[in-house]
């Protein structure tokens, strides 16, 4: 096997196709370029012949701190990739040691460039998966939301899902299928199809031209690259050998296969029913039917590349975590141990073995105490005889937590019984649930409320005519002359009887005449009706009260006869002030008084 | 005090302890004749770890007194450094020790440090397992029934990082690879955790019926995809893989009582031993696939252990070393046999 890489033309062959393909895919400033290749060992069978990366790059890993050109350091990148998959694909034909030292290490990678490694790995033959039907048809295609692609039409949909890829389009070329991605969403676009397309053929015309390596002009090394088809074959044929041996599992026993081969065959059926698998069950988004999906990947065994990728492309239901589960997975199983087939070896050695072979359940022993598991029990479980304190103190914190528990579910009980109490004792409710019981008890706190100021306005009344008959003894008569209502010592009783309708009559003594004050609230219309002695500024004091009480005076209607002064006065109650008739009338009393 | 096997036709190798076992281990030396750090079980502050030789020729146990001490407590679990070289042992119980066990048996076991977390000096919960990284042997991670999981930089005696790994007491520990280890809990989940982000941690399974506490872990060093773990008060070992979390790629349920221990073979990642309650240590072949594994459950028919060995009593300790991977040890009562595989 002729590994061409070692010559000096190989390595310029390599460059040059990875040169070509990075300038096309910057030129489109799209994520990376894939180059396909025919495999020359397995007929019909497209392998990753190289690539190019141009999408984001989380850990910049400089083996030396020198300045590079941006391209310099794609190119870079890409080499760095491709290093980084054949360690991690070597891993298991040098299990004791690390991964040989490649510059980058799997935690340095982002999800896109996880999924152009991963791509590494995938081999399609002709009319299978993307790159096999864009060769089978000889046509480009162009998917669009590749990552919700079928997965009989795009293997990698689920990958590319998580890197982000939206749009691959790949066309044939040179007996081989170039492929690009990007993360951005780009419709179809005939005329840039063609243009790549004309843009790599053109390439491919024998050109010849001195390489000018460092140069930093993107167009340079477009005009610079030589191409030659022999030469891409060539090297496919190369890179191909390489890649066959990497994908060739090193322990056949497990999978019982005869050939190499075969086995690369089986593995990429397997690959192909497994993608389709998954994509099924991310549609129906069943975890069950994802987990069988995990079985039938696990079918596999032993080869690293196919660890690498079944775990990438694992359904995982773990929202967000998905990536770092993946990346996890990916450290567990990136090298896998050498796994010796001993499966025999049981068997074999029985005449020294203390073990017998099994035959059913037949000797067992009867667990005497009963209490299963006793001393694992003591010693993880039941800790609270070793080191008493401090599983007190753990318990003190359990019992603190469990307490609290306690009587917050006291407090509940306790609430929900007062609600009971309090809606059994306000006649008016209605509803049952809090917010009514609440609603209907204010509601009935304010009427209550209510009477009771009447009640005591009234008994107010009661006092008030009590002292002026005690002060004015004559003063009787003078007020039954003015208003011919008797308020005398003897019609203490109309006062009483009047209660019920003391907001419609209201009859008031002041040492300086009578006083009348009827106030009237219907909703938030309110009409004062009032005769009292007149006197200075009586009436700014009166508007100024009401003013107070958050009442909006709107019109006031006043003559003064006889030192009397007849005032109606009509107002608004401002807002939701809540303002009764009986507050109103002794404000204005007080003015009254006052005076 | 040397105990010559009586059952020498059936090839297991009996010492008797002058107390009950639970903890051993086995060195990490591969030369013939192994040693064996056996810790008791006693109810009380005042316990041991022995450590007696086992010698491969004549089949005989010989105490090494000399590298015996007093242990506090019973330890709840003991492991030597996986480097040969390395003289350590490490114990868990109410703190991780590390003592020096000097491979001259003449001299004498010493102390070598204690390991507490100085955040939580006044009170640490007691230590329910540790295990210690093969690939990064300055690392151990302890678990505590205080929830959290503790990874320790041994060389430098601190604790590199401690997670609250469950919503219940952690019951075993695991590692995978350097930086990512596994957990069971009484909280019945088995979850993974990765060093390079501590953030999140996933769940590959959990026990059927909610919250039935997982006792024991054990992760498979010839295939790290597969891990086993043990539920309480239960007959089964539920073998896991990682890239299909929840579903259990196989139960093996032939104990007729509770399994207390489980091992993966040094040698082969495909066989497994458990041991329990029933007095059976069972060695079992995994199915080559798991896809056979799960068609045979489905037919309920479950997958039968290839070997059995009934040691008569209730087995509450298995190892399987992969220095010695001819050997399997296993404790009952105060009694320890090594069994020739």
């Amino acid at each position: 096997m002729d590994v061409g890489f070692q010559s000096q033309e190989g390595e310029e062959q390599q460059r040059n196709l990875r040169k070509q393909l990075a300038a096309v895919v910057k030129s489109i400033q799209w994520n990376y370029a894939i180059f396909w290749a025919l495999s020359s060992k397995h007929q019909g069978l497209l392998v990753w012949s190289d690539g190019y990366y141009n999408g984001d790059i989380k850990t910049r890993k400089m083996i030396q701190p020198m300045e590079l050109q941006a391209d310099q350091l794609g190119m870079e990148r890409s080499g760095q990739l491709r290093e980084l998959y054949e360690s991690l694909s070597a891993g298991e034909s040098s299990p004791p040691t690390k991964r040989p030292s490649a510059s980058l290490s799997p935690e340095d990678l982002t999800d896109a460039e996880w999924y152009y490694l991963v791509c590494m790995s995938f081999t399609f033959s002709s009319g299978e998966g993307f790159p096999g039907t864009v060769l089978a048809n000889n046509r480009h295609i162009w998917l669009s939301n590749a990552q919700f692609a079928d997965s009989r039409i795009f293997s990698r949909s689920l990958l590319a899902r998580s890197a982000s890829i939206q749009t691959i389009v790949g066309f044939p070329f040179m007996n081989g299928v170039l492929e690009l991605g990007s993360t951005e969403m780009v419709p179809e676009d005939p005329a840039l199809v063609q243009q790549l397309t004309t843009s790599f053929w053109q390439f491919t015309n024998p050109v010849f031209s001195e390489q000018s390596p460092s140069s930093p002009q993107l167009d340079d090394n477009l005009a610079d690259t030589n191409f030659d088809r022999d030469d891409v074959e060539k090297f496919a044929l190369e890179n191909h050998d390489l890649l066959s041996e990497c994908l060739t599992p090193n322990n056949e026993n497990e999978l019982r296969m005869s050939s190499p081969s075969d086995s690369l065959n089986e593995f990429i059926q397997n690959q192909n029913a497994e993608n389709h698998n998954l994509m099924d069950d991310e549609c129906s988004n069943d975890l069950h039917a994802s987990l069988n999906s995990g079985d039938c990947i696990s079918q596999s065994f032993v080869n690293p590349e196919r660890i690498l990728h079944d775990s990438l492309l694992l359904p995982l239901d773990f929202n967000g975590n998905e990536t770092h589960y993946m990346n996890t997975l990916v450290a567990i199983l990136r090298n896998p141990k050498q796994q010796e087939a001993v499966t025999s070896s049981f068997h074999d050695n029985l005449h020294e073995s203390t073990f017998e072979v099994w035959k059913g359940v037949s000797k067992t022993h009867t667990p005497l105490n009963g209490i299963p598991q006793n001393m694992l029990k003591k010693t993880v479980v039941n800790m609270t005889w070793r080191s008493g304190l401090k599983s007190r103190i753990s318990r003190i914190e359990d019992d603190a937590s469990a307490s609290h528990m306690l009587s917050e579910r006291r407090r509940r009980e306790k609430l929900n019984e007062k609600f009971l109490i309090l809606r059994s004792l306000v006649p008016s409710i209605s509803k049952v649930d809090k917010t009514s019981i609440l609603g209907d008890t204010i509601e009935y706190l304010k009427e209550l409320e209510r009477r009771v100021e009447e009640l005591e306005s009234c008994r107010e009344l009661m006092d008030v005519e009590v002292r002026e008959k005690r002060k004015h003894p004559d003063v009787t008569e003078r007020t039954s002359d003015n208003y011919g209502t008797q308020i005398t010592r003897n019609k203490q009783k109309v006062c009483s009887i009047d209660e019920s309708e003391t907001e419609q009559h209201h009859w008031v003594l002041s040492k300086d005449g009578a006083v009348d004050v009827n106030v009237t609230v219907i909703q938030k219309d309110v009409v004062i009706e009032m005769h009292c002695p007149w006197r200075d500024s009586l009436l700014f004091d009166i508007v100024e009260a009401m003013n107070n009480l958050h009442l909006d005076c709107h019109s006031v209607q006043s003559n003064t006869q006889d030192g009397i002064l007849a005032l109606t006065v009509k107002a608004k109650i401002k807002g939701s002030v809540a303002v009764s008739a009986g507050m109103i009338r002794r404000a204005v009393q007080k003015v009254i008084r006052n005076s | 005090m040397e105990k010559n096997p009586s059952s020498q036709e059936s090839n297991a190798f009996t010492y008797e302890s002058p107390h009950p076992v639970y903890a051993m281990a086995f060195s990490s030396t591969p030369s013939s004749s192994p040693r064996l750090a056996l810790g008791s079980f006693i109810e009380d502050p005042n316990n041991r770890v022995n450590v007696v030789l086992f010698d491969e020729d004549s089949h005989s146990f010989r105490p090494l007194p000399a590298l015996s001490f007093d242990h506090p407590y019973p330890a709840t679990k003991l492991l030597f450094h996986p480097k040969p070289s390395s003289p350590l042992l490490a114990s868990s119980g109410d703190l991780l020790r590390l003592w020096h066990i000097p491979s001259d048996p003449s001299s004498p076991a010493e102390l070598r440090s204690v390991l507490n977390n100085i955040k939580s000096a006044e009170y640490s919960a007691p230590l329910t397992s540790f295990d210690w990284n093969d690939a990064e042997p300055r690392r151990i991670g302890t678990c505590s029934i205080d929830t959290t999981c503790t990874v320790w930089d041994i060389e430098h005696c601190a604790v590199e990082t401690q997670l609250i790994a469950h919503d219940k007491e952690v019951y075993d520990i695991a590692w995978g690879e350097a930086g990512v280890f596994a957990s069971v809990s009484a909280d019945g989940s088995v979850r993974i955790f990765d060093l390079r982000d501590k953030e999140h941690s996933t769940i590959v399974y959990e026990s059927p019926r909610p919250d039935t506490p997982l006792l024991r872990l054990a992760w498979n060093k010839m295939d790290l995809r597969y891990m086993a773990t043990t539920l309480m008060d239960s007959n089964r070992v539920v073998v896991l893989d990682i890239r299909s979390p929840a579903m259990p790629v196989a139960e093996l349920q032939r104990h007729t009582a509770a399994v207390n221990a489980v091992a993966w073979a040094p040698q082969s990642p495909r066989h497994i031993c458990s041991a329990g309650d029933d007095g059976l240590a069972l060695i079992w072949e995994l199915p080559a696939t798991a896809a056979a594994a799960t068609t045979t459950t489905a037919a309920s028919e479950g997958i039968d252990p290839i070997l059995v060995y009934p040691a008569g009593a209730e087995i509450n300790q298995l190892q399987w070393s992969a220095a010695h991977p001819d050997w399997i040890g296993i404790a009952f009562a105060n009694k320890v046999q090594l069994l020739r595989v």
